[in-house]
């Protein structure tokens, strides 16, 4: 039997400093990298580019979550058979993206969310443990899906999966969604370990306080209108 | 004998009487809207002329006071305007980022691909936005 084709979307918004890299890596071991630049205006699109990845370009600012669904409706157009979903700030370790496809090449799963929280190594800034245990439990009442790391930007979807679900939050709340659409449609869903890298950089860039409670207003109006 | 709020309140409900019946006359809004908006307004000046008719219809719900009647019918009307509104935003931030989803794929299949090629992709785009349509083929 052939292996599925994987294809690698990467949303990014701003993130010039660190996207070639990123990219570069992913280029090493995965063919097909398709980067979503959601309107960046400090010439993300042109280091991605240079980088050797498939440049999407939205005209206009709509999110993570939209650019996620651009990218994944991408590579369902062009055959995709897993479709993995990796943060373009470079948080995230290329190496953890074959543990995750793993259990969808084995028939074991639909998708596979990467959870920090699995992997010992991972030393996690006590403000951000916090959040995230609070995104947990606001996840876990909402949706009723017991997962271990909801905001995990890391996730293989195999192309079923990709297809019934549709990301209709297009900001950060998209998360959230997406649990909410593995529980609904009963995907079969299993967790792995990811590494986690923060850096000075990617602590800048990633969620915020404030950013919780737009999250959380987002999802709850996503609900209710 | 008017005091000097019944007569800044009544300006003001006069003008943007004015403005909505200007505004159908442009062929802005429909009829139905016009007549809507015109009842809201003559409704608005019967009680900010004359309150003690507030107090009578109020009477006449079982409400009691006047200012109460006014306040009830307010927030019902506020709350309800602002689930339409939310509604309506919603529908239209949807229908952006499906545009600017459909426009960059679109940039994206033109440089891309072959003239042949092209067309399948958009036919395969268009079953992921309807799944049905996948059915049906």
């Amino acid at each position: 039997m052939s292996s599925p084709i994987i294809y690698i979307v990467v949303p990014v918004f701003n993130e010039a400093r660190v996207i070639g890299p990123v990219v570069q890596a992913l280029r090493r071991i995965y063919e097909h990298v398709v980067v979503v630049d959601d309107a960046s205006r400090d010439g993300s699109a042109i280091r991605a580019r240079e980088a050797g990845a498939k440049v999407l370009r939205h005209a206009i600012n709509r999110g993570q979550g939209a650019s996620l669904q651009t990218g994944i409706d991408y590579a369902l157009v062009h055959g995709a058979g897993i479709i993995v979903t990796f943060d373009g700030d470079g948080q995230h370790c290329v190496e953890d993206i074959a543990n995750l496809v793993k259990p969808i090449i084995d028939g074991e799963a639909d998708v596979v969310l990467g959870s920090r929280f699995l992997e010992p190594g991972n030393e996690i800034p006590i403000g951000r443990r916090m959040l995230l245990r609070f995104a947990l439990i606001f996840t876990r009442v909402m949706s009723g899906m017991s997962v271990t790391d909801t905001h995990n930007g890391l996730r293989a979807f195999s192309a079923r999966a990709a297809r019934l679900v549709r990301i209709s939050l297009d900001r950060m709340a998209h998360a959230s969604e997406l649990i909410d659409q593995i529980h609904v449609l009963r995907l079969k869903c299993v967790e792995r370990p990811v590494r986690i890298i923060y850096t000075a950089y990617s602590l800048e860039k990633g969620q915020k306080t404030s950013g919780a409670l737009a999250i959380i207003w987002d999802y709850l109006m996503g609900k209710l209108v | 004998m008017i005091n000097y709020f019944q007569a800044a309140g009544g300006i003001i409900v006069v003008l943007l009487a004015v403005r909505v019946y200007k505004s159908y006359r442009r062929c802005q809004i429909s009829f139905v809207a016009v007549s809507f908006w015109l009842a809201v307004c003559a409704s608005a000046f019967v009680c900010i002329a004359n309150p003690r008719l507030t107090v009578l219809a109020a009477r006449f719900l079982g409400i009691g006071r006047g200012a109460d009647l006014v306040f009830y019918v307010t927030t019902l009307a506020l709350l309800g305007g602002f689930y339409y509104i939310s509604l309506q935003l919603r529908r239209l931030s949807l229908h952006v980022t499906r545009l600017t989803r459909e426009l960059c794929l679109t940039q994206q299949f033109l440089t891309e691909g072959k003239p042949g090629e092209f067309a399948q992709r958009f036919e395969t785009l268009a079953c992921l936005h309807d799944p049905s349509e996948e059915g049906a083929k």
